[in-house]
């Protein structure tokens, strides 16, 4: 069961920083959570590599081994305070693409396989640290993509009605 | 007796030489310089490694930060959702009449609300209004609707 698990999260990674290269994927489409993922990770990681560039210039990235390092070394500071939620697991994603990002690009051109090691890190961050919180609260499935996937404008209107009603419940108890 | 003082000079000599200045030794020793250079080399390494420890840190606690504000977004339209017995009515509604039961229904709310007021208002002494002034009782709650649907068009932009 584990190594289902984490084969699934590190194929999550691996798309999502195939997504971030660009690289044509010519296995099978991705799945809906990859999907939904690589949006919200990818706008997570521009507003990061927008809003921290000053931080983020002192990360000298020179190999896969530095970069396992950084990336270990600031999981383990975001995660010190205990707090698990979806929105911090996304921006696991994200740093990890900052990260690749930041390699030598020779490296990178050379290395057809860099992304894949990259991700084997993310995931297994992911795995032991969010692993078990992730089962408890819905799974990939029904906890992050219910979560995280668009909701159509209908979806959208019938809430706006359900408030509308909520109010107007509301205020017939009070008068 | 003879061999006693030549002990004592020799031991006077080795005291004296102990204390003479070492000029060779003062002027171009490497020792000298070693202390200075490793202390010039480890302030830097130790500036760089501060620096770079410290933009780590910066870069997870705004990690941090952004998860949480997009998890906390993320339970906002939860907020929406509406106590039993008014889920229990809009899903019967719809069930029963579709969408355009859902608006009849509303509109009819809409009219015994706004009775409501008008008799909670003509009942209460020092309340009471003139009919001219009775189209201004609906614009706030026109207001609001209107409010409401741009609310929910604002977030389908999202």
């Amino acid at each position: 069961m584990t190594d289902c698990e984490f084969m699934y999260i590190h194929s999550l990674a691996e798309n999502y920083l195939q997504y971030v290269l660009q690289v044509p994927a010519f296995e099978s489409a991705p799945s809906k959570t990859s999907r939904v993922l690589q949006r919200v990770a990818f706008s997570v990681q521009k507003e990061v590599e927008k809003n921290l560039k000053p931080y983020l210039d002192d990360f000298h990235v020179e190999s896969i081994d530095t970069a396992r390092i950084i990336f270990n070394q600031v999981m383990e500071k975001e995660f010190e305070d205990g707090i698990i939620n979806w929105g911090r697991i996304v921006t696991i994603f994200a740093f990890g693409g900052v990260l690749l990002k930041k390699l030598p690009q020779e490296q990178i051109a050379l290395d057809v396989d860099t992304y894949k090691q990259v991700s084997s890190f993310v995931a297994e961050f992911i795995m032991n640290n969010t692993g078990e919180w992730i089962q408890q609260n819905g799974g990939w499935e029904d906890g992050f993509t219910k979560k995280f996937e668009p909701k159509s404008g209908w979806l959208t209107f019938l809430q706006m009605t359900g408030k509308i009603w909520e109010m107007l419940f509301l205020l017939k108890q009070h008068y | 007796m003879s061999e006693a003082r030549l002990m004592a000079r020799d031991i006077i000599k080795t005291l004296l030489h102990d204390q003479v200045p070492q000029p060779a030794v003062v002027s171009g020793a490497p020792s000298m310089k070693e202390p200075v250079g490793v202390e010039d080399v480890s302030p830097v390494r130790d500036l760089d490694f501060m620096r770079c420890l410290e933009s780590r840190n910066q870069v997870a606690l705004r990690l941090a930060c952004i998860g949480d504000e997009m998890d906390r977004c993320l339970r906002s339209p939860r907020l929406v959702q509406l106590p039993g017995i008014a889920m229990h009515r809009l899903a019967a509604t719809y069930s029963q009449t579709g969408v355009r039961g859902i608006f009849r229904s509303l509109i009819g709310s809409l009219t015994n609300l706004r009775e409501n007021i008008w008799s909670w208002r003509v009942f209460t002494p020092g309340a009471w209004v003139s009919p001219d002034q009775d189209p201004g009782q609906l614009f706030p709650m026109v207001l609001l609707v209107f409010l409401l649907l741009g609310g929910a068009w604002h977030l389908q932009l999202q």
